[in-house]
């Protein structure tokens, strides 16, 4: 199990490592100087090779590369060129909305996609299951932003339920400003939700020790919610770990819908300005996220299921 | 010349048929959800292909007509300038199709060949593409791609770089696990024995029978990037203006949401249809033989 864990530990940190490079090699690709265009071109030239010195831009790439990486390793993710502070400081300002747009958004696509799992999967081929794979198959084409501006047009405009715009802190403006962006990116996992929890329930419903469970007479419903279940939420699970980079990139696009000031509007404004110090470090971070969560996943799993601890 | 490949036992039965029949009888095995989806996808990109030869201009100003609903003159309506949406809408979708398979399909040979090749040779070649593979996959994909359209500007240069940077190495993975099995079997044995050069069991041998899984998984890929392509348009970074692309068409009809809904509503309808098809095509292939 140890040997398990620190295996994946390593091998993420190589990832986190890889990403780092490949954003600095990315950032350092750019042609012309990134300094010039942070201060925009009435500066003087004067001006700009100060900066270029306090920044070391004028060092080997090695020694820069060498230095960037002491940086990360000592938390400090670099200033940004164009808002002129910190980008730690800068990031967490924004990072509190995103990171509730995305935790409820998650939680609808339980809400929605667990019991459309379960119904569909009690029955295959039945009625709920051919209503739940239409509506699966509908959703699976739709473009988040547009979803988003239909559901705006439909709960926002025409029923006057929530606000379509804006970002209101406290538990209710949270609700009213959170509610429809939250529903959105629910809706878009839905899809995955409902396959991967289906076709796990109807694998193991058909299995051995369920049809145990059956002929000693336990009620359908504690099989399928007791035994069932617990089996097959795992790789469910592990799914919904692995579109954490999805859920990040969803939040770029439905932030920009919705007026949400989070990381996500931040990165946008981050690529039109130019400000590579900042996309850099988004992309870092966005990237450990995705990272910590699989090997959050498979740990997970493995403590919780020993059929994976013992197979490795 | 005999049949290189293993061949499953309904051909050996289409073999044997005079060739009108035996394409007949392949095209009933295709089931239902797959033909309805092929329709819908073909008729699209029908529509997409000649849509110019029927349609009005679409970059036609015409401030005397804005904002108009639609009609028999213009079927899908007009937009905040005049121009006629149809013409706008299909423009569009054949710039995104174009774009799309562009992407998808030059990440398809390229995961294909570099993961068959590394389960074939094993060793550390192999270790190389498995690792790369891994790191690829587990990078932020959306977050990588605006951050390398940062880089090159906004526009479609950033998209044809950045999604074929990323994509190839579900490919791999897909192509990867599979020869691993594959090369076990005895008729790849055979063609060892035979003394065939590597690339010759590997291109005309294994990458056969591997592609099939390949061109399941890239229908669901190729809306990922429809869907990718359209959402960095609305969002300003990715097609630029005044070319007609259908998420930037949706982002300029937002600010006229309740005055003119179709201009938004419209363009996302279609996406839908095609992802209807795409997943109906893609669903139906999967089910058939059941690949995972």
């Amino acid at each position: 199990m140890l040997r398990y864990v620190s295996r994946r530990l390593l091998f993420c940190v190589f990832v986190v490592w890889a990403l780092a490079t490949v954003t600095f090699i990315l950032v350092h690709l750019i042609p012309g100087d990134p300094v010039r265009l942070a201060l925009g071109p009435r500066v003087s030239q004067h001006i700009v090779n100060t900066e270029r010195g306090r920044l070391g831009l004028d060092n080997p790439l090695l020694t820069q590369y060498v230095s960037y990486l002491n940086m990360l390793l000592h938390g400090n993710l670099g200033t940004s060129l164009a808002l002129g502070s910190s980008v730690t400081y800068i990031l967490g300002q924004r990072v509190m909305p995103s990171l509730l747009l995305i935790s409820y958004g998650l939680l609808i696509a339980v809400l929605i996609g667990v019991p459309l799992a379960i119904v569909s999967a009690v029955r295959p081929n039945g009625r709920a299951d051919h209503g739940t794979r239409l509506f699966t198959t509908f959703v699976f084409g739709m473009p988040t932003f547009w979803l988003g501006l239909m559901i705006a047009l439909l709960f926002g405009l025409k029923l006057n339920w929530f606000p379509v715009s804006g970002y209101v802190s406290g538990v209710t403006g949270l609700f009213r400003t959170l509610t429809l962006p939250a529903l959105t990116l629910g809706l878009s996992l839905v899809v995955l939700v409902t396959r991967s929890l289906r076709f796990n329930l109807i694998q193991v419903l058909n299995s051995e020790y369920i049809e145990a469970a059956r002929s000693r007479g336990i009620a359908e419903r504690r099989i399928v919610f007791i035994h069932a279940m617990r089996n097959a939420v795992m790789p469910t699970f592990t799914i919904l770990s692995a579109v954490i980079g999805f859920l990040i990139g969803g939040t770029v696009i439905l932030e920009q819908v919705f007026q949400i000031p989070g990381v996500g509007s931040l990165l946008l404004q981050a690529v039109l300005n130019r400000d590579y110090s900042l996309v850099e470090a988004i992309t870092l971070i966005a990237g450990t996220l995705v990272v910590a969560a699989s090997l959050l996943a498979d740990i997970l799993q493995a403590v919780l299921d020993p059929r994976v601890r013992l197979s490795r | 010349m005999t049949n290189r490949f293993p061949i499953a036992e309904g051909e050996l039965i289409t073999q044997a048929m005079p060739k009108g029949q035996a394409m007949f009888t392949r095209l009933r095995k295709i089931p239902l959800s797959v033909r309805i989806g092929i329709c819908i996808v073909g008729g699209l990109v029908l529509c997409a292909i000649f849509a110019p030869l029927i349609s009005a201009d679409p970059y036609q100003l015409n401030f005397a007509n804005t904002l108009s609903p639609p009609s028999l003159a213009h079927l899908f309506g007009t937009d905040e300038n005049g121009r006629d949406l149809f013409a706008r809408i299909f423009l569009g979708l054949r710039l995104d199709l174009l774009v799309v398979a562009f992407v998808t399909y030059v990440s398809l040979p390229l995961g294909l060949v570099l993961g068959a090749a590394g389960a074939y040779f094993g060793g550390k070649f192999d270790m190389i593409v498995a690792r790369m593979t891994d790191i690829a996959i587990s990078f932020p994909f959306i977050v990588l791609v605006i951050a390398i359209v940062a880089i090159t500007g906004p526009g479609l240069k950033g998209i044809m770089i950045g999604v074929p940077v990323v994509s190839w190495a579900l490919y791999a993975r897909l192509a990867r696990s599979e020869m691993l099995i594959m090369r076990e079997l005895s008729f790849m044995e055979a063609a060892v024995v035979l003394g065939f050069t590597k690339r010759r069991i590997i291109f005309h041998h294994g990458i056969p029978n591997l592609m099939r899984n390949c061109f399941v998984y890239s229908t669901i890929d190729v809306m990922g990037n429809f869907l990718l392509l359209a959402g960095l348009s609305y969002l300003g970074i990715g097609v630029q203006p005044p070319a007609p692309e259908l998420g930037a068409i949706i982002a300029e009809g937002q600010p006229y949401l309740l005055q003119a809904w179709w201009i938004s509503t419209l363009p996302g309808l279609v996406i839908v249809l095609f992802g209807l098809g795409i997943g109906l095509i893609g669903e139906g292939l999967s089910d058939s033989e059941l690949v995972a």
